[in-house]
């Protein structure tokens, strides 16, 4: 590599690693209690496995029934379901289209029709760590700010491999010079953790940035396949009925045999239309869980209206997740996940080091 | 003698790696131990370059 090329790719691996070190950090140490969150909510909140059976729940427009009765006025707008225990969420507001601060989150027990017992109401300390992971709290151009840091990062580590191929040849593969200057050693920690962990941090880089860009690319989605599928009339909102959610529930997983209900859009909402029920199912398998296949039925009638799986950029977004959080592949997977995490910060740690012990000889002769 | 590429090393633990993660999604079985062992090879270098330490070979 000619020496001028070899200036240039060092100015943007200097500039493009300086621009996102400190959000880095704050990401890396932030990231790193959210890789074990579960494990955390579980220490938090201890609960011993529920057992139930189904003839003694309640049918769900029953429990919804009573839910809308507490909140006079009001009309569904999303509908899911817990994993562990025998409870619906229901999310309610004014009107079908209600803004995100105008919605109410209301669990419902399916035992009872009662709120669930032992559910502690608001903000919990790993909520708000995670609002700091997702946007610095400071709401959508935080998250954008952040998702634009995630490109400086891949930049940094792209232009941080081409440096290190020259230099990689004479120590050899993961040697650290000790005996010479603690310059040069934290430089060879650097190049060699850098180097190791490289497909994890593009995948982590990327994979945030993508998470960064959730809110447009559904909106596209909306636009352009959830429109095409719902064959939307943009008339007036169908208003919910009684009834309709069990029977539309049930005639979408008529339609997709064999996978599960993962949550419910109702007319209005920003993932349905204003004549449909959006039932959301996901698979059976590992994989096909973190999909998602909407099932539009009709508000009116409870009929399948249409089924398509997602686009490759809802795939997309829907996987970015997982493999952001490292948090699919049991304990052993998060363990690494957050030892690469900490490796990160003495990379990020050892490039701020270096370019602040760098000799600047202009800088010198400039003030002799 | 033809010498190797000095990125070699680097290419093949990223790619091991990244089929680890890949592999990972797609079951709960012999696919956690795949992505387990994909991000193992990236670990395991710098425990090699820690515990081997000692001036530079040459």
């Amino acid at each position: 590599m000619k020496p001028a090329t070899l200036r240039a790719w060092s100015k943007v691996h200097t500039w493009s690693s300086l621009t996102c070190t400190l959000f880095l950090l704050i990401l890396a140490l932030t990231g790193l209690p959210l890789v074990f969150h579960d494990e955390i909510d579980g220490l938090a909140k201890p609960s011993q496995p529920q057992r139930w059976r189904a003839q003694e729940l309640l049918p769900v427009d029953h429990a919804m029934a009573t839910a809308l009765a507490r909140n006079p006025g009001s009309v569904p707008i999303y509908l899911s379901f817990d994993e562990d225990r025998p409870v619906i969420n229901l999310t309610t507001g004014p009107t079908g289209d209600a803004p995100e601060a105008a919605m109410r989150f209301n669990p419902v027990d399916l035992r009872t029709a009662a709120p669930p017992q032992g559910d502690a109401p608001g903000h919990g300390v790993m909520d708000t760590v995670l609002d700091l992971h997702k946007d610095l709290l400071l709401g959508k151009v935080g998250e954008y700010f952040l998702g634009a840091m995630g490109l400086c990062f891949a930049v940094a580590l792209v232009s941080g491999v081409v440096l290190y191929a020259p230099f990689a040849r004479k120590p050899g593969f993961a040697t650290v010079r000790r005996g010479k200057s603690n310059r040069l050693r934290w430089l060879d920690w650097h190049n060699v953790i850098g180097g190791v962990t490289l497909a994890w941090a593009m995948v982590v880089g990327l994979t945030g940035t993508i998470n960064t860009l959730a809110d447009p690319i559904t909106a596209w989605w909306r636009g352009d396949a959830l429109a095409r599928l719902a064959h939307d009339s943009s008339g007036p909102i169908v208003p919910y009925r009684p009834g309709i959610a069990a029977l539309a529930l049930r005639n979408a997983q008529a339609a997709v045999p064999g996978m599960s209900v993962q949550f419910v859009a109702f007319p209005g909402a920003a993932f349905s239309s204003h004549d449909h029920i959006a039932v959301y199912l996901k698979g059976a398998t590992p994989l096909t869980a973190k999909l998602l296949t909407p099932v539009m039925v009709d508000a009116r009638t409870g009929q399948v209206d249409g089924v398509a799986p997602m686009p490759w950029y809802m795939k997309g977004l829907l996987l970015a997740q997982p493999l952001h959080f490292g948090d699919y592949g049991g304990l052993a997977m998060k363990f690494l996940w957050a030892l690469l995490d900490l490796v990160s910060i003495v990379v990020l740690g050892s490039g701020l080091y270096l370019w602040l012990g760098k000799p600047r000889p202009a800088r010198k002769a400039r003030a002799a | 003698m033809k010498q190797t590429h000095p990125l070699w090393p680097v290419a093949i633990i990223a790619v091991v790696s990244l089929a680890g993660m890949i592999a990972g999604l797609a079951g709960d079985g012999w696919e956690d131990l795949a992505a387990a062992l994909g991000l193992t090879a990236s670990v395991a270098p710098i425990a090699w370059a820690l515990r081997r330490g000692g001036p530079i070979r040459r």
